[in-house]
């Protein structure tokens, strides 16, 4: 269960990013929110919070101030019942100050929260606190009202878990709330598709093509940005979505992507700043170390060189200026992993991609500039992309890589099957081998656990081998279920554990680290069983250790059913 | 036979959504391309409050994003489908032929849609001059409504003029 | 090249078709497709510029994905101008593909969304999907495992033969037909009473039959056993948490099932078995579903993670359940290949919008053809489309209709 602190910050993501806050903030005190907000503070029904409402008035939101005094001085002596009266009077402002209402319901609920302290999700005799039913519901409506979609989703998001995690949650308390957050995130994510819909069609209006083809190449939509690169033709709105949900995903651990929104903040024919998703593409993640600690920062130096690269703009000392941070950058990888930050390699990967092309483009390569010679560069890369997918499924706390590791297997095909290709010493069945050596490692655990049917004798040593293999393979399922149990969501680890152990107690090590290493046991000793099989089902332990189609296994299992 | 104006306006939320998206698309794929925008029923509710200031008189582009607010508030945007619905019933064929594509989507085993499209509704119905529908293809002349919406909308950003 | 199995040929041997594969390929210039065969000996074509088919492809992409964003008769424009004209530049030239019966298309980056079985080719210019045996996967590896589970081929099929024509006789030295169906049939939205008699209509073509009768039932021992699952429901696509996709099933009334995982390298350990993620709150329920039968949502995640077939067919009669998102390592993450990567054989579902009329209508027709008659899977697909459009269910031009029909995985 997101614990108190995350809820909070849900809560107060409105206040740095909501645009009708933004509003607020620059009307001050002298904004009609701040006297109205002044004149209902006297209400009884939110005397609790006067003092409160009073100061953020006064502050006219410049700062949480207010609020965290609030929190540290006052909250935790209200009642849980003061705060509900108050959250709804708050509700009732609505139609007449969407300011005013979103003040109330925020000190209300932030102020239920920290009463709550860690008991905020915990239930009693399996029930959750009764603020759960109102509170959030309240204060998320009046986030909506001041343009605040994520972090409405999150509130309710969160508030929805809580009660149907409840033990008894068709108790007639928590019916009627459970429909009524329901109803509220139909809302929250109509409004959400609506905040896409939105900022896809400012860009389409907007005077940022090449930018809009950065981000499709960064995010490893390589082809359909190079035929828009030669057509001169814009993104479609259908892909500008697209770019943009996945975007708001990988942000947080993708600087590439961001520093490519980045420039196209403050923009005269974008008004980034006024849509939903700007507060995630301006907030420092610390993703990558030398963003943060070099003079030249790598992935603003990519975003730029970039965006000049497809503006056919760039010339030969941008290129050559980005060859040089690329060359510490290339030092940098080599312990980046030991480095705080929350990139992964493909962060690397785009970045030499890059600065490959410009260094062939404009004849920079050190050594031999062959064609052959750059097929097997491409190659090499597309051989580390294919190990780094490899082991991704171990990392669900990571989000999915997406396309931008595809850089190296779109040159691949393109040089190894185009008329004249074999010149270059790849032929269509290594391009076919290299292309499903990636795919499989996409596949790497469902391909562990669904055996080929191999018919063994009853008694025989195949067959034991065989029963030893699905005993492992239930150990592997159960290594990933562990991986990826603490992502599961709340309600299940909550409930799904009460039903006891073998071993008695509460059961232990559920979590990632544990999986990990429990699976990687039981991979190495699949691993010690093929070998063992080797001897006596050659082709099945074969196939096990390298499930990978090629063109011969492919021409055996499309010509099998000839009987030659 | 049994049709969605029968229980019009006792809809439920569904209901309702899935009734303005067939509405849509029948005015859409009735009306002649040239008077709308390109892929009229995809544009965002930002987009459509750009067409609707710019195309009714009554409202000037500086109240684009109070446009911007009708269209996504829930309430108001359910207002505005209601207003343009109204004025589909009061022309027979139109109504039948929003009523057979509803029934054609009831019979697809999909999801039901989770956005109420009252942007492209609303643009629609105060862009659209005439349409042909039916089985013979009559003309129907739809400007009166258009008039009729356009009012409505207006109507509604004075109202909030001055409001929080 | 002449195909082995002449057109006139009333029974078929098995061993007697001619299979290929058109394993494709996105440059970054070109859209290249190799045909691999029995012989071995891979052929490569370059078809397109990506700049000629890249935006075409989005358009008819989202317009089948999302088509209540379109006026009817523009999808349908879109899909016949894909079928007749631009589709076809995709595809090897029709005498290359000639000489084959069954096709099995690994589709490619953008190509992963496209109705190819719909493109036109060939003299009659025939639609691939009523001159072929089609079927599709994301990955020849993936395929191979598919047919490496496949009971069908346990014995050689060599000498399999099967009837082509209506009243040419029986099938002779087939294997075994599927034995055991699991069907659950169940419309939560609209409580639609057709998708359980569906269902149950499914179930009844099989020797053995069982009626699942909630989400967790999927798991149950008897489920992993059967040769047959046949889901007949709602799909839920979540565009932002794809993984969070899912099949809109019922709980079990009364009492949860638990599921047993070994975890520690073997201890057993007991879980109750709960949905990964609750029914999306925006979705309206049918009245008999707000109390009582709760519904449930059966996530893309669930069936990765705790899920296990061995199934020869899973059948998922419902919108765009073979319709996905692409993700890292060209992995196309829909409910149809999450079922075939579960250990399915084959998967048959939709690429878009199913109607319900036809499905209902349809399904019936490729049941008889594979469990009576013993068509191998994709002539049965093959052969009962065509039965059904020259029955005159729908009409040839609605491609909208019947062209959403995808078997995922082996072909036998």
């Amino acid at each position: 269960m997101p614990g108190r602190q995350a809820f909070v910050d849900a809560c107060l993501e409105s206040y740095w990013s909501a645009p009708g806050v933004a509003r607020m903030k620059a009307d001050g005190t002298g904004g009609r929110w701040a006297a109205e907000l002044l004149t209902l503070a006297g209400h009884e029904r939110v005397a609790p919070l006067r003092r409160v409402l009073t100061e953020v008035a006064r502050d006219g939101l410049h700062t949480l101030d207010p609020i965290f005094r609030f929190q540290d001085e006052e909250a935790a002596a209200i009642r849980g019942k003061q705060y509900g009266q108050a959250s709804a009077f708050g509700v009732e402002q609505l139609r007449r100050s969407q300011g005013v209402a979103y003040v109330i319901t925020l000190a209300a609920v932030l102020g239920w929260a920290v009463s709550l302290g860690e008991d905020l999700t915990a239930q009693v005799d399996g029930m959750p606190d009764r603020g759960w039913v109102d509170l959030p519901h309240g204060y998320a409506k009046a986030a909506l009202k001041v343009g605040d979609v994520r972090g409405a989703r999150q509130v309710v998001d969160t508030a929805y878990d809580v009660l149907m995690a409840a033990r008894y949650p068709d108790h007639p308390a928590l019916v009627e709330g459970i429909a009524a957050y329901r109803a509220l995130a139909g809302t929250v994510g109509r409004r959400l598709e609506q905040a896409i819909d939105n900022l896809a069609d400012d860009l389409l209006r907007s005077a940022l093509r090449t930018h809009l083809l950065a981000l499709m190449w960064t995010l490893g939509f390589v082809p359909e940005c190079e035929s828009l690169r030669r057509s001169g033709q814009p993104p479609s709105r259908s892909m500008l979505r697209t770019l943009i949900r996945l975007s708001m995903d990988r942000i947080p651990h993708d600087p590439l992507t961001q520093y490519v929104w980045l420039e196209m903040k403050d923009r005269p024919s974008l008004d980034l700043r006024g849509h939903h998703f700007f507060h995630v593409i301006n907030r420092r993640y610390g993703q990558y170390l030398p963003d943060a600690t070099w003079p030249v920062m790598p992935s603003q130096a990519y975003a730029q060189t970039l965006i000049g690269w497809l503006d056919g703009e760039l010339g030969l000392d941008d290129v050559a200026g980005y060859l040089d941070v690329i060359d510490r950058v290339r030092e940098f990888e080599e312990v980046r992993e030991y480095s705080p930050g929350s990139s992964d390699w493909s962060v690397y990967l785009r970045m030499i991609s890059l600065a490959y092309l410009l260094a062939r483009e404009h004849d920079l390569l050190a050594g031999d500039p062959s064609p052959a010679r750059e097929l097997q560069t491409w190659r090499s890369l597309l051989d580390q992309v294919t190990r780094m997918r490899g082991r991704h499924h171990l990392n669900p706390h990571r989000a999915d890589l997406e396309g931008t590791l595809n850089y190296p297997l779109f040159h691949v095909i393109e040089q190894g099957l185009r008329p004249g290709a074999g010149d270059n010493g790849l032929d269509p069945a290594q391009v076919v081998q290299a292309l499903e050596s990636y795919r499989a490692a996409a596949m790497t655990f469902s391909l562990a656990v669904t055996p080929p049917s191999t018919p063994a004798p009853p008694g025989s040593e195949l067959a034991r081998l065989l029963d030893t293999e699905r005993e492992l393979i239930g150990w592997l399922k159960g290594a990933f279920f562990l991986v990826n149990y603490e992502f599961l969501p709340t309600h299940f680890r909550r409930y799904a554990t009460e039903a006891g152990t073998l071993a008695g107690g509460a059961p232990r090590g559920l979590d990632l680290e544990t999986g990990r290493r429990d699976y990687l046991e039981v991979e190495r000793l699949l691993g010690e069983l093929y070998d063992r099989m080797s001897a006596t089902a050659g082709e099945h332990a074969a196939r096990r250790k390298d499930p990978t189609a090629s063109v011969a296994t492919i021409a055996g299992v499309l010509s099998q059913h000839t009987g030659s | 036979m049994t049709s969605i104006w029968d229980r019009y306006p006792d809809l439920s939320p569904s209901e309702l959504r899935n009734l303005v998206a067939a509405t849509a698309q029948v005015l859409a794929g009735s009306a002649d391309r040239s008077e709308l925008p390109a892929d009229p029923i995809e544009i965002s509710t930002g987009e459509a409050a750009r067409e609707l200031t710019a195309s009714i008189d009554m409202l000037s582009a500086d109240e684009r994003g109070v446009v911007q607010e009708l269209l996504e508030d829930d309430d108001t945007a359910i207002e505005l489908c209601h207003v343009v619905l109204g004025e589909v019933r009061r022309h027979p064929e139109l109504a039948s032929a929003v009523a057979q594509t509803y029934e054609e989507r009831s019979r697809k085993m999909t999801g039901a849609e989770l956005l109420l499209l009252a942007g492209a509704l609303v643009v629609l119905a105060t862009r659209i001059k005439e349409i042909r529908a039916g089985k013979g293809g009559t003309k129907i002349t739809f400007s009166e409504s258009g008039e009729v919406v356009k009012a409505f909308l207006a109507g509604l950003v004075a109202s909030l003029r001055g409001l929080g | 090249m002449q195909a082995r199995v002449a057109s006139h040929a009333s029974t078929v041997r098995v061993g007697d078709l001619r299979v290929a594969m058109l394993h494709y390929g996105v440059g970054t210039e070109h859209v290249y497709a190799t045909l691999i065969d029995e012989d071995g000996s891979p052929r490569s074509t370059r078809l397109a510029a990506v700049e000629q088919v890249a935006q075409p492809v989005e358009r008819l992409s989202r317009m089948l994905r999302a088509p209540t964003r379109y006026p009817p008769a523009e999808l349908t424009e879109a899909l016949h101008g894909f079928s007749a004209d631009w589709g076809r530049r995709l595809l090897p030239p029709p005498e290359v593909l000639a000489g084959y019966d069954v096709l099995v298309v690994v589709p490619h980056h953008f190509l992963h969304d496209l109705p190819l079985q719909v493109v036109r080719t060939g003299d009659a210019d025939e639609c691939i999907a009523n001159r072929f045996g089609v079927s599709f996967c994301s990955s020849a590896t993936l395929l191979q495992r598919a047919a490496g589970r496949n009971p069908a081929r346990a014995d050689g099929v060599a000498q399999w033969r099967f009837p082509l024509t209506a009243g040419a006789g029986g099938s002779d030295g087939a294997p075994d037909p599927p034995a055991l169906c699991c069907a659950l049939g169940v419309d939560v939205l609209g409580g639609d009473a057709r998708y359980g008699e569906l269902a149950r209509s499914c179930a009844g073509h099989f020797p053995d039959r069982r009626l699942i009768m909630s989400r967790d039932g999927l798991k149950s021992p008897v489920v992993r056993q059967a040769d047959v699952i046949c889901l007949v429901c709602h799909g839920v696509t979540n565009a932002q948490e794809h993984d969070d996709s899912g099949l809109l099933l019922v709980a079990q009334p009364g009492s949860r099932s638990e599921l047993t995982i070994a975890l520690h390298l073997g201890q057993p350990f007991f879980f109750r078995d709960l949905p990964l993620r609750y029914l999306p709150p925006q979705l309206e329920v049918a009245p008999q579903f707000q109390s009582g039968q709760q519904p449930e949502l059966m996530t893309i995640t669930e069936v990765r993670t705790l899920v296990e077939t061995r199934a020869q067919l899973v059948m998922l009669l419902g919108c765009s359940t073979a319709t996905g998102q692409l993700r890292s390592g060209d992995s196309y993450a829909s409910l149809a290949y999450q079922w075939l990567q579960a250990g399915a054989v084959s998967v048959l579902g939709h690429q878009w919008e199913a109607d319900f009329p036809f499905v209902a209508g349809w399904v019936p027709v490729f049941l008889d053809n594979w469990v009576r008659r013993r068509q191998p899977k994709a002539i049965a697909v093959r052969d009962a489309l065509n039965r059904v459009l020259d029955d005159g269910l729908v009409s040839r031009d609605a491609l909208h209709l019947w062209g959403a029909v995808v078997l995922l995985g082996d072909w036998i």
